[in-house]
């Protein structure tokens, strides 16, 4: 029963949100979520609206990695906002997201999820979402913010492809039953709001906390790809722009925006 | 921090007896100075932010902030694109993509130029006029700072 396609009447009855999702597409099969959603936004689509497909072809990562998303097992969608605060602010969404679906992981599934800077949400040092977010900017500019989300949800783990079935999981792989897609998907935009609304407001330190409870690798010792470079040092905190303060091996503290943490124990990498 | 905040603590110092202050916040940190030798001058980082407050010892009189004038050492061609935020610069939307523009490219406004990554946010910046690329400032992959200039471009 729960790998019946997701309509849009099953979300727009059951959604508590006010802003997120005041108005919903759905799609059997789309390329990108994101991508739609961009280009909505660029014809002047208001902010809430919520792109869902239960099959995505062409589904991206950061740098254009391919985002495996088969139909009618996870929840492949994204929603255009219109953050009220500054531009340089936003990157903040990207850590209330995963803030959010973590919460809602933990309710629904009784789980504890861990999350990896900046929005990666693991279970069991496996990773469960993809968060991507993308924006325009045009004369120093952003109007909106298109929020990518990939959850896989029903998926059993021999389904994933084996270049990442030791990195990727499910909830159902990971809790051994099926979970509904709609009351996970309802659940999470609903903790979404909230943040979100306190992101609106400049309640920037709820968020950064409700993020560093749920990081069990602030204080550890990490190694940071930035592309060829390798920055080791130890992860201390999170400034009020959501990046992560490093205190390098010579004392000094670097605040970095981008890069793929690993994190190193007792010499060794243990999770990545 | 803020820019009215900042203003708000610069005010602060000029109508005080105190030289400094300087303030801690979510690691980084704000130092203002009474500069009571030259002109006024503003530093800015990652971590630390540096301002000096103008002398206010036997004035009444509000002393405005002076902003610099840069002068540029060589006549450049074309207007720069600047970076609107602090992040990682990518001329191309995946490694092994071809790049949005080259040196030479003819670009109309709106077309994407370049992406900037930061939080996992990537930010399209986009043309602001049509044009043709005569210099690309910053390298791939690349950290840049806020209102660092990427891309200089002939206006058509």
């Amino acid at each position: 029963m729960f790998n019946k396609p997701i309509v849009a009447e099953d979300l727009e009855k059951r959604v508590s949100a006010k802003l997120i999702a005041k108005r919903v597409v759905v799609f059997q099969t789309l390329g990108s979520t994101n991508d739609f959603a961009k280009r909505l936004a660029q014809n002047g689509e208001g902010c809430g609206t919520l792109i869902l497909t239960n099959e995505q072809t062409e589904g991206h990562g950061r740098q254009g990695r391919r985002w495996y998303a088969p139909a009618n097992a996870g929840l492949w969608f994204s929603i255009i906002l219109e953050p009220t605060q500054p531009t340089d602010m936003f990157g903040l969404v990207s850590l209330l997201a995963a803030v959010a679906l973590a919460k809602t992981i933990e309710r629904i599934t009784f789980l504890s999820p861990a999350l990896k800077w900046p929005n990666d949400v693991l279970i069991n040092s496996k990773k469960v979402s993809g968060i991507l977010l993308e924006s325009q900017f045009s004369n120093n500019r952003s109007a909106s913010l298109v929020l990518g989300i990939g959850i896989n949800v029903n998926q059993k783990q021999t389904d994933f492809p084996e270049e990442i079935r030791q990195t990727a999981t499910s909830l159902r792989a990971q809790t051994k039953h099926a979970i509904d897609r709609v009351s996970l998907l309802i659940d999470f935009l609903h903790n979404l709001e909230y943040f979100y609304l306190k992101f609106n407001d400049g309640n920037f330190g709820l968020i950064i906390d409700a993020w560093k409870e749920r990081c069990p690798f602030l204080g550890k010792d990490i190694s940071l790809q930035q592309n060829k470079d390798e920055i080791i040092g130890r992860f201390e905190n999170l400034d009020e722009y959501g990046r992560m303060a490093l205190r390098l091996q010579n004392g000094q503290m670097k605040y970095l925006s981008a890069g793929e943490p690993n994190f190193i124990q007792r010499g060794e990498q243990c999770y990545s | 921090m803020k820019e009215e905040e900042i203003k708000r603590l610069v005010k602060i110092v000029e109508e005080s007896n105190i030289d400094t202050l300087e303030i801690s916040r979510w690691g980084r940190s704000i130092k203002i100075t009474k500069n009571t030798m030259g002109p006024n001058s503003m530093t800015n980082s990652h971590s630390t932010q540096t301002y000096s407050a103008p002398a206010t010892a036997l004035s009444q009189q509000p002393v405005e902030p002076k902003v610099q004038e840069a002068k540029p050492e060589t006549p450049a061609v074309g207007d720069e694109i600047k970076s609107p935020m602090v992040g990682t610069f990518f001329l191309s939307p995946a490694p092994d993509a071809d790049p949005y523009v080259k040196v030479g490219s003819t670009v109309k406004k709106g077309q994407v130029l370049c992406i900037i990554e930061a939080m996992k946010l990537m930010n399209e910046i986009e043309s602001e006029h049509d044009g043709k690329i005569v210099e690309i400032l910053v390298e791939n992959a690349q950290p840049v700072e806020y209102n660092q200039p990427l891309f200089r471009i002939e206006p058509a």
